[in-house]
C-alpha cells in the first residue's frame, strides 16, 4: 500500500473509534487503537524513511534499525495493553484512554 | 561474551542471537528495576512448541516480568520507560529472528486471567529470580 493509502486506513479506524456510540467493547477500542497505530507507523515510515513494514511481525526491530526506538517503545506499550485485553481481566476505561494516548503520539510522530 | 543460555538458563533450543538479545534486556530490567522479581518464559517456545524460524509466522517469545509490588497498576508513562528500557538491546541486536512479547505482572498476578497464570506456571521457565516466588506461581 502507499503511504496515502496507510493514512486513509489509519484515519477510517479513527472515524470509527473516536465516535460517540455507548455500549462499546473496550477491548475492542483498544484494537482499533492498535489497528490505527500500525497505520500511522507505515505512513510515518514511508514518508520519512521511504520504506516501511506491511505486516506488524518485526516491527519493533524494523523501527530500532531505523533509530526510532521511542516510537517502537510506543507500539510496544500499546501491543503491551492489547494482550493485557485477551489475557488480562475485565478491560477498564483507563486502559482504554492509554490506548488512546499512544496512538495520538505514534499519529503526532508519523504526522510531523 | 558470557553465554547467555547458561546465565539465564535459556532454553539450548532458542537461536543465540534471540538468546543473546533476551539476556540483554534482561540485564537492562534489572539494574533499572530494583523490584524486578522474576523473568519467566512461557508459551509456544517454552514448551517447544515453537514455530520454526523459517516458517511464515515464526513463533514470537513470551516473557512475563513480575514486580515485586501488590498491584501493578502502570502508568502510561510507566509502561512507556518499561519499554524504552529494553530499547539499547534491540540496537545491539537487530538480526535476532523471533519478536519478543513481555507481559507485566504484580507478585499477587491478580491483573491477570486464572487460566493465564495457570498456563504460566506449568509452562513457565525461570529465566532470572531475585528472591521469593509468589504462590500463585509456585504452587
Amino acid at each position: 500500500m502507499l503511504a496515502d493509502a496507510h493514512r486513509q486506513k489509519a484515519e477510517e479506524i479513527e472515524s470509527d473509534i473516536f465516535s460517540p456510540q455507548k455500549n462499546r467493547s473496550l477491548s475492542l477500542l483498544i484494537e482499533g487503537a492498535w489497528g490505527a497505530a500500525f497505520q500511522w507507523i507505515c505512513f510515518g515510515c514511508q514518508v520519512k524513511y521511504h520504506s516501511h513494514q506491511e505486516s506488524h511481525a518485526h516491527l519493533v526491530s524494523y523501527l530500532n534499525k531505523l533509530g526510532e526506538g521511542t516510537v517502537a517503545a510506543w507500539w510496544q506499550s500499546l501491543d503491551n495493553l492489547r494482550q493485557g485485553g485477551w489475557y488480562g481481566g475485565k478491560t477498564q476505561e483507563p486502559a482504554v484512554q492509554e490506548a488512546f494516548d499512544f496512538l495520538a503520539k505514534i499519529r503526532t510522530w508519523a504526522t510531523h | 561474551m558470557r553465554d547467555q543460555s547458561q546465565r539465564y538458563r535459556l532454553p539450548s533450543w532458542l537461536d543465540q542471537e534471540t538468546s543473546a538479545l533476551i539476556g540483554e534486556m534482561i540485564d537492562l530490567l534489572a539494574s533499572r528495576y530494583p523490584e524486578l522479581l522474576a523473568v519467566i518464559l512461557y508459551g509456544s517456545v517454552a514448551r517447544h512448541e515453537e514455530r520454526a524460524l523459517d516458517a511464515p509466522d515464526c513463533s514470537d517469545v513470551d516473557l512475563l516480568a513480575v514486580f515485586d509490588r501488590d498491584e501493578l497498576n502502570l502508568t502510561g508513562r510507566a509502561r512507556e520507560a518499561f519499554f524504552l528500557t529494553l530499547s539499547p538491546a534491540y540496537s545491539h541486536h537487530l538480526e535476532a529472528p523471533r519478536d519478543i512479547q513481555f507481559m507485566l505482572a504484580s507478585r499477587t498476578l491478580q491483573e491477570w486471567d486464572p487460566t493465564f497464570v495457570a498456563n504460566v506456571r506449568r509452562d513457565g521457565v525461570i529465566l532470572y529470580q531475585r528472591g521469593v516466588l509468589p504462590t500463585s506461581l509456585t504452587a
